[in-house]
């Protein structure tokens, strides 16, 4: 018998490299956790469709005729072609482009060129886009589940529900709207990596380094905008700050730091502007609350970042042990003032191009992760353990590392086949 | 495909190109302040995500620069601590297909074909290919041209790239 992949603290190399351990995770992490495809909004009359990903699984997430989101693996029943080949769009339903097999926005087959040669009734193979397992909602944000039992989604979401609950609320007419096309960025590394380094706050203060020194050295700071003065701070001051904040995880992956964007002064000037549309619709005591509430980034394990403040969603999808694309969907909060938008749009722009001299440095990092794992080596996520409580190994201060040990422990059940 | 109109002087069908050319050339030696200089303080660099987006204050953009952020960016890759600039990059850039659009304003339209190379010990060498059309829009200045706007249209805008540090 091999030595486990992690031993609480230890994370041998081969997670990150070897493709057995990719297959298992194909199979036994994304095709069972509960896995981030998008929101209703994106989907608001039937017909309309987006395409995601369980896994490397190709789906589509298509409004049916009664209002139901529905996710059907797309792949023709017949030889194996995608269905659906747009990225989004509305249709009635969906062709295959091989042998013309026609299916319902709820994926069973409408009807197929040729019947009397297929002799449909007696056909062995089940004839339809095969559903998910389990589809559901929260806050209209949509889930799937290729595994038919387990924790409903408000279980398996537990305290990050926060995330979402507040990604709303903050919309002053309860509703939104996505932008059209996202923000895409490719890293030639491990999509663990992604999930290690958001919620690590010491990082941004050497790895983006000289975006800070850049930003107090630049002439005109004054007019930079939100984000890239908060990325020039003096990263001192970002320390001290940041010791005060907790990180909560709990016990499938998920993790957040409530009071970090406070911290961090990724408060913006448009606050009050947000203030007082909200407030016109909720009341101040309840508009205050809402914008109060900082989760600044939720990781939710494995498939998904919330960024509640900042309006905006990063999926992760795995391609191959050492390939990972990450999608980063901005939505237009309905009732929000235009500055509110402009503030979070610069936000976004700032933080999640491959462009960004922010971004640019992590991707680089994660390739210098990545290019050299042949040897005997296990990564250490040792920090914030001995300064903790004994009770605390699903909490730390705002500097810890208690949330990556957390996932690796959620990671080891699953791939031990079972739940967290 | 338009040609350049007839009504274009000489001098200017001239004097454009040879300007694309010079700014690429700066971009391809690493002289960024010099690069920088080219542009107006009013300047914006602008990359979008959707070359169709109808507002750019409400849509994705890999780039959306005003003249500071211009600044904060090329003077960041000139901090030692710049990690993915380590080692520096070449490049070589290819403008072609030079159009005149407008006289005025000047806004003209070009190709540009970018080929990235970073040495990694460490590692595999990268090769990074960039394509695009460009906008220019330009102001004509006691020292030649400024570069009021550029707009870059990357052929892939739309899909997920790795790393690009340096602007186009």
């Amino acid at each position: 018998m091999t030595a486990p992949l992690f031993d609480g603290t230890l994370l041998q190399h081969r997670a990150y490299t070897d493709p057995s351990v990719f297959e298992k995770e194909m199979e036994l992490l994304f095709g069972k956790a509960w896995i981030y495809l998008g929101h209703d909004c994106q989907i608001p009359e039937p017909g309309d469709y987006f395409l995601g990903h369980v896994g490397r699984t190709s789906v589509i997430v298509v409004r049916d005729h009664d209002l139901q989101p529905r996710v059907l693996e797309n792949r023709c029943a017949h030889r194996g072609p995608a269905v659906c080949l747009d990225g989004r769009g509305r249709t009635k339903m969906f062709t295959c482009p091989y042998h013309g097999w026609t299916y319902n926005l709820d994926g069973r087959l409408r009807s197929l060129p040729l019947p009397e040669d297929y002799n449909i009734s007696a056909m062995k193979r089940d004839k339809k886009l095969k559903p998910a397992a389990r589809v559901d909602r929260y806050r209209g944000f949509i889930f799937a589940s290729f595994c038919e039992d387990g924790p409903d989604l408000r279980e398996f979401l537990g305290s990050s529900r926060a995330a979402f609950d507040n990604f709303m609320d903050r919309a002053p007419d309860k509703s939104m709207e996505p932008l059209s096309v996202p923000l895409r960025h490719k890293l030639r590394a491990n999509w663990k990596l992604v999930f290690e380094n958001l919620n690590d706050t010491i990082h941004p203060l050497f790895a983006h380094g000289s975006v800070s020194s850049a930003g107090r050295a630049s002439e005109r700071r004054e007019e930079l905008g939100s984000t890239a003065q908060m990325l020039s701070q003096n990263p001192g001051r970002l320390l001290q700050g940041i010791r005060g904040v907790r990180t909560v995880t709990n016990k499938f992956g998920h993790s957040f730091q409530p009071g970090l964007a406070a911290f961090i002064g990724a408060e913006r000037e448009s606050r009050e502007d947000h203030f007082a549309a909200l407030a016109a619709t909720k009341g101040e005591h309840e508009a205050e609350q809402i914008l109060a509430t900082d989760l600044y980034v939720s990781l939710v394990y494995p498939s998904v970042l919330v960024k509640p403040g900042s309006q905006s969603i990063r999926i992760i999808r795995p391609i191959a042990v050492d390939e990972t694309e990450v999608t980063t969907l901005f939505f237009r909060l309905h009732g929000a003032p235009d500055s509110v938008t402009r503030a979070a749009q610069d936000y976004h722009n700032s933080l999640g191009s491959p462009a960004s001299p922010v971004l640019s440095d992590d991707l680089f990092i994660y390739e210098l992760i990545q290019a050299d794992f042949a040897r005997d080596y296990a990564m250490s996520f040792e920090r914030g353990l001995l300064v903790e409580s004994d009770s605390a190994d699903d909490e730390g201060n705002g500097t810890s590392e208690v949330y990556i040990r957390q996932q690796y422990r959620a990671w080891s059940k699953y791939l031990a086949g079972s739940w967290p | 495909m338009r040609p350049v109109r007839s009504s274009t002087t000489g001098e200017l069908a001239e004097a454009v190109p040879t300007f694309l050319f010079h700014e690429a050339n700066l971009l391809d030696e690493r002289r960024y302040a010099d690069w920088l200089a080219l542009f107006s303080s009013d300047a914006h660099y602008w990359m979008p995500c959707d070359k169709d987006a109808p507002d750019r204050a409400f849509s994705s953009s890999l780039i959306d620069d005003n003249r500071a952020a211009l600044s904060l960016r090329v003077l960041r890759l000139q901090q030692p601590n710049a990690h993915a600039m380590q080692p520096l990059p070449h490049s070589c850039r290819l403008i072609s297909n030079v159009t005149i659009e407008s006289e005025t304003p000047l806004l003209v339209r070009s190709k540009l074909i970018v080929h990235e190379f970073q040495r990694r010990e460490y590692a595999r060498d990268d090769h990074r290919v960039f394509a695009a059309t460009v906008h220019h829009k330009l102001r004509i200045h006691s020292s030649g041209f400024q570069i009021e706007s550029k707009r870059v249209d990357l052929i892939d805008a739309g899909g997920a790239r790795t790393l690009m540090p340096v602007p186009l």
